[in-house]
């Protein structure tokens, strides 16, 4: 299998986070394990890249953070879903389920029922 | 090994890009990854430079820590510092050189060519104790863990000086008042002035220069 391209990496990485996110408060380290659990390992994120992109989403209101200590005492920051990012996913979706749509109809592809 | 910590959190802080909670959530991140990083025959500084190398460069960070604003507020912050630094020994040194004229005449000098002098030594005891100061705000914002710098301190200390130097000059009076402005004030308000607008024109052209490479 051919490695996803880098636009296509950085165009789905903020509904894969804010997919992530709607499942509960999460911080950096482990979101990054779940998109490589998620995608199979296909998607490969140079670590240090996803927290720009989650101090973005936070500039834009749609998630918050705060500093929590683990059980040994040391902090992290925790990454919360808003409102706003709810709503936010939901657009992500139609429009990724919408290009996905055009895409079957355009190749003549019947939708896969797993 | 915290040695070691310390160095990389340098490393990234002296590009300008990251600020004292940005570095806590990667180094956060770092210490994480190194308890990930299982093999038990890897020392602590081994597993680190995994983590690391994991994280991304000190170069991959700043690119894309970079992007995300237009203006630096680490350089920023610095700007200030340095701004305050240049002026609390501006007052320093104008209220040691009043102190010193009044001395000089009750000994009954009134060479003025001494006086310029005295002056001037002043001035190279406020260069070299300004060399000491910037050595200091590089220090302190290096090791800092604090989430808010105390800029306050110096603030205080240079808004109080000025007060004295003026409580000085209305009280006791001073005779130098009349070349001391263009020697010692002088020198010590243009720097930082320049130094500011400079800082401010670098980082415009800059972020100028950033916003238009990444639309290309």
């Amino acid at each position: 299998m051919n490695d996803i391209s880098k636009e296509l990496v950085g165009a789905s990485s903020i509904p894969l986070i804010l997919t992530i996110l709607e499942d509960g408060e999460n911080y950096g380290y482990q979101i990054i394990q779940r998109v490589k659990e998620m995608s199979g390992g296909q998607i490969e994120w140079k670590d240090g890249t996803l927290y720009p992109i989650l101090h973005k989403l936070e500039k834009k209101e749609l998630i918050v953070s705060f500093w929590k200590a683990a059980e040994n005492g040391r902090k992290r920051k925790y990454y919360k879903l808003k409102e706003q990012g709810k709503s936010a996913l939901a657009t992500e979706k139609h429009n990724w389920l919408e290009m996905n749509q055009i895409f079957m109809n355009a190749w003549n592809l019947k939708p896969q029922n797993s | 090994m915290s040695e070691q910590l310390d160095n990389w959190r340098n490393n990234l802080y002296a590009t300008g890009n990251f600020n004292a909670e940005e570095l806590n959530e990667l180094e956060s991140h770092l210490l994480d990854e190194m308890e990930n990083v299982a093999a038990s025959s890897l020392t602590d500084n081994e597993k680190m430079l995994v983590a690391e190398h994991r994280l991304g460069s000190v170069n991959a960070l700043n690119k894309a820590y970079s992007k995300k604003s237009w203006i630096s507020q680490t350089h920023i912050s610095w700007s200030l510092q340095v701004l305050m630094a240049y002026f609390i020994l501006g007052e320093v040194v104008a209220i040691m050189t009043f102190v010193a004229a009044d001395i000089i005449e009750v000994f009954g000098i009134t060479s003025s060519l001494f006086k310029y002098g005295v002056s001037a030594g002043m001035q190279l005891f406020g260069l070299v104790m300004l060399v000491f100061f910037l050595r200091y705000i590089i220090k302190r914002n290096y090791k800092s863990r604090s989430l808010v710098k105390p800029n306050m301190i110096m603030a205080v200390t240079g808004a109080s000086l000025f007060l004295l130097r003026i409580l000085y000059f209305v009280f006791i009076g001073s005779p130098i008042i009349i070349y001391e402005p263009l020697l010692v004030s002088g020198l010590f308000r243009f720097i930082p002035i320049i130094f500011a607008i400079s800082a401010i024109i670098i980082l415009s052209l800059k972020a100028w220069k950033k916003k238009h490479t990444q639309l290309a």
